[in-house]
């Protein structure tokens, strides 16, 4: 073999795996998470000011083109359904290749669950690595979250599970994913209109503590080591829900315990309700797991205020290369308008929703 | 025996084989040259060779002949 | 290890590396080292204890063979070990003994026993390295499905130096490609239809089952020789040529010539090692000379073939399992078909110059080869279905209703392919139609290999994405095993 024909077969391969890693960006399964990772890829170098890292209570609770509007600060959340405590740090890392956040966001409810319940379910560690650009960072997300070595592969090639999509190429939506970067109007936030009516529970007397998985312990233990290392800001959180049981604030008791010991803040949304005027009786989408659009308009008035008050954020509003931010919260105010009708709607005529929640 | 009279008695086995008046075989005669030659026929005409000069082939020989040539020359070294 | 899961393209990936950069003089062992692992990681490991004894007896019975100068004795060693082999053979594979079979068994007891006889033969001398006996018997490539090889073909290129050539990788590896295509492509989804239809024979009739009959034919032939393009290509890339298995088999204008172009390594090797020694048997010889006088020298000569005949048929059949769907639809009507024709030729002569066709014509020669694709598709019906009575009453059911209406209200969508899926099995057995015509007349891959370079990268890629989108792999869908890496 000579020279020219290594130089031809190395050009072919590369062209293969361009081709290969532009096809699979598009037909990865087209959806709201999707729409939220490709929107983040997409938002500018060094803009970002918070990024929210979390499973689902953040995408339809905290909404960062509010906190744009009101505070002038640019928050993203990256979170996806039922993520999963080791994918944490993983995007942590993700973020820091093009992003410059003051302040990391943790919303801790996932590690309160127990590994056995998601560990089978595959889909959760896909929602975060099939939503990661291609890089060292991905493969060594995947390597965390899949025990199994033999299956790996399906996830560094994604296009094992996702060509069974090849029909969704023709949509103009996933066409425009090429690069993984399609810019998301509403800054990742998801309205939810619906609701069903709960009652609050008060733990907040409760002071035991109860260990949460050994193994998101450590996960958990990783992450402030990493964040302490870095000099990364960091605020740990809770968003409201109704808790089950008196063992998920004991979790959160032990949790709280361990990120004051590195020196970070860690806070319980539930215990501030009454601040915000949340209202359980109608706020909550689906049976008090996550918030509506009311209850997230609630919560993120008084989590940027928080926010602002308690870390040093900057204000960019005015500058030019924050423009899709305020076309964001534009359309997020008439967004709101409706929902704000549609809900008053379902609260006047007792309409619960029927939707089961689903972490 | 000379090799002609190998020949001539070959071209009366092969006539008899293929049921063909006109056959005349020659040192370079194939397979492909007779239409009714294919692996099923082989055998019967090495049989009916082998019975006129009254000697065996082995399997061998039998599946690596390549042309009448061949044969002639195997079955030269036979009766020699 | 399956040839089509992504283990197996790690496996030979890291196998391609290694081969050129070690010495030259090193290649067989790497290959044997490679074959040995392909073994062990491709089913119960422990089970490498059948094949190392297989190939001591092999070998010493080779060089006994070969030096002992008794004729006798020679027989008898030779019988011992065939008795040997077969019936381990038929032990391990026939009485369901699953678990405890290895892999691809019978394809490699058939290559060494073709060595042995060989030597029995003299076709051949003896090979006095057992571990290159070793790699000629289980060379990874043809473990598992064939093609059955010979000794005396392969001995040339198994262990000599095999410097880095591009030619070889590149041909080698667009032949793999291809044949993921039949496999992935097009093989999967005609199991789709044929598994509903089949395994639920009852409730379909007409042409449901015609469809189906015609799926699974088409299953098994890209199953089978997709698999034989991939490991032909893979052995490519080694520098090993590999001989042929597959010849457009369904362009053939009569049964005797399928058998020519279908599974042709099998072909070969029952003709060596079974046929011609059966027909030399004393029985077979004296035969004709006996019938002679009752009816005639051609009649004579035509039972006695048709006897041996019937034998190989069954063998052929039998091998394929020794249940009778496969006596049957594999064996005894092929050989139906091939003496029928025969026995009926000269009607068919007649009615030939009774209708003015010409041999040469287009369409008569289009005929035939329907007509060899509608018998083979008959037999095939019984190799798939799960018995001799459900193959009978699948192919009694066909006439049992008259159902052209599922062709356009929609129920033919419902066999498993919607109208998406179907169209993508149509469009790719009619990619698949046209590069066979085109392959007839020339190498594809030198025609390829013509082209100015864009295009030709166009269409590997264009092929390469075909596959790796349309394909049927992957978690969503259950890995398939080859039909035929059972046999």
């Amino acid at each position: 073999m000579n020279r020219k024909q290594i130089m031809k077969a190395v050009l072919f391969l590369c062209g293969f795996l361009f081709i290969l890693q532009t096809v699979t960006y598009i037909i990865r399964t087209n959806g709201l998470v999707k729409d939220r990772f490709t929107g983040f890829y997409a938002e500018k170098d060094n803009t970002l000011d918070v990024v929210m890292i979390g499973s689902s209570p953040v995408f339809p609770c905290f909404s960062g083109a509010k906190m744009w509007g009101e505070y002038g600060f640019a928050a993203y959340p990256l979170s996806s359904n039922m993520q999963r405590p080791m994918a944490a740090l993983s995007l942590v890392k993700e973020t820091r290749k093009t992003q410059e956040p003051s302040l990391y966001v943790f919303e801790m409810k996932q590690f309160t669950a127990n590994e056995e319940d998601m560990a089978d379910n595959m889909a959760y560690t896909r929602g975060v690595t099939d939503n990661m650009k291609y890089s060292w960072n991905r493969i060594d997300a995947i390597n965390r979250a899949v025990p199994e070595v033999s299956e790996r592969y399906t996830y560094y090639f994604d296009i094992f599970k996702y060509h069974s999509n090849w029909k969704t190429m023709v949509l103009p939506s996933q066409l425009a994913c090429f690069r993984y970067e399609k810019q998301e109007p509403l800054k990742g936030f998801e309205f939810k209109d619906e609701y069903y009516p709960m009652e609050q529970v008060d733990y907040s007397q409760i002071t035991e503590q109860e260990p949460i998985e050994a193994d998101y312990e450590g996960y958990l233990r990783e992450l402030l080591q990493y964040l302490k290392d870095n000099d990364l800001q960091a605020f740990f959180v809770v968003a409201p829900y109704v808790m089950e049981g008196e063992e998920k604030q004991e979790k959160y008791n032990y949790m709280q315990e361990i990120i004051e010991s590195y020196g970070y803040e860690f806070k319980n949304l539930n215990e501030d309700t009454e601040e915000m005027s949340f209202d359980f009786g109608t706020d909550f989408y689906d049976k008090g797991v996550h918030t509506n659009a009311i209850g997230a308009e609630k919560t993120t008035a008084y989590f940027g205020k928080y926010l602002k008050e308690h870390f040093d954020l900057p204000d960019h509003r005015g500058d030019t290369s924050y423009k899709s931010w305020d076309t964001a919260y534009e359309k997020w105010s008439e967004q709101m308008e409706i929902s704000r009708k549609n809900l008053k709607e379902c609260i006047d005529k007792k309409e619960y929703t029927t939707q089961e929640p689903e972490d | 025996m000379s090799r002609e009279e190998v020949f001539e008695k070959l071209n009366e086995v092969f006539r008899d084989v293929f049921d063909e008046e006109d056959i005349t075989v020659t040192e370079t005669t194939t397979a492909d040259d007779i239409e009714d030659w294919d692996s099923l026929e082989h055998i019967n005409l090495m049989a009916a060779v082998e019975q006129e000069f009254g000697i065996k082939f082995t399997m061998g020989q039998i599946v690596t002949m390549k042309n009448v040539g061949e044969m002639a020359t195997i079955i030269l070294e036979k009766l020699a | 290890m399956n040839i089509t899961s992504f283990a197996f393209l790690c496996f030979f990936a890291a196998l391609l590396v290694v081969y050129y950069i070690v010495p030259k003089k090193t290649q067989w062992g790497i290959l044997l080292l490679a074959s040995v692992g392909f073994f062990c990681v491709s089913g119960e490991p422990w089970l490498i204890i059948y094949p190392i004894a297989t190939i001591t007896v092999i070998y010493g019975g080779a060089l006994y063979i070969h030096r002992v100068k008794e004729q006798k004795k020679k027989q008898i060693a030779l019988s011992l070990i065939v008795v040997l082999c077969v019936s381990l053979l038929c032990v391990l594979k026939y009485f369901h003994l699953g678990l405890l079979a290895p892999l691809g068994i019978s394809f490699y007891t058939l290559t060494l026993l073709g060595y042995l006889i060989d030597v029995y033969y003299e076709l051949g001398e003896p090979e006095t390295n057992i571990l290159k006996l070793a790699l000629f018997g289980y060379y990874f490539p043809t473990m598992i499905s064939g093609p059955i090889i010979r000794y005396r073909d392969m001995k040339e290129q198994l262990f000599v130096a095999h410097p880095l050539q591009y030619q070889n990788v590149t041909y080698g590896m667009q032949r793999m490609v291809w044949g993921f295509f039949k496999k992935l492509v097009i093989s999967e989804r005609m199991g789709l239809v044929v598994d509903t239809v089949f395994n639920n024979y009852t409730v379909h009739s007409g042409f449901t089952v015609v469809i189906a009959a015609v799926c699974f034919t088409f299953q098994l032939y890209t199953d089978f020789s997709g698999c034989m393009d991939i490991v032909i290509g893979a052995s490519e890339t080694l520098g090993i040529i590999l001989p042929e298995n597959f010849d457009t088999p369904f362009f053939s204008r009569n049964i005797s010539e399928y058998w020519r172009r279908w599974h042709i390594t099998l072909g070969i090797w029952l003709k060596d090692y079974l046929f011609y020694p059966l027909l030399r048997t004393k029985f077979f010889t004296n035969l004709p000379k006996k019938l002679k006088a009752k009816c005639g020298k051609k009649t004579a000569k035509r039972i006695t073939t048709y006897t041996a005949m019937l034998i190989l048929w069954f063998t052929i059949g039998f091998w394929h399992g020794g249940v009778w769907k496969y006596i049957i639809g594999s064996g005894l009507l092929h050989w139906f078909y091939i003496v029928s024709g025969e026995v009926l030729e000269p009607v068919w002569k007649k009615l030939k110059t009774m209708f003015h066709i010409k041999e040469e014509n287009k369409g008569f020669i289009f005929f035939q080869q329907i007509r060899t694709f509608v018998l083979v598709t008959i037999g095939l019906v019984f190799f798939r279905a799960e018995n001799v009575k459900a193959a009978c009453i699948m192919l009694g059911s066909i006439f049992k209703s008259w159902n052209p209406e599922i062709f356009w209200n929609g129920a033919v969508f419902d066999l498993g392919l919607d109208w998406i899926e179907f169209t993508i099995a149509i469009v790719s057995l009619l990619i698949l139609l046209v590069v066979s015509r085109l392959q007839q007349k020339e190498s594809i891959r030198a025609r390829v290999a013509r082209q100015k370079l864009p295009v030709r990268w166009i269409l590997f890629y264009a092929l390469l994405f075909y596959v790796i989108l349309l394909g049927n792999y992957g978690p969503g869908y259950t890995a398939a095993e080859f039909i035929y890496q059972g046999f």
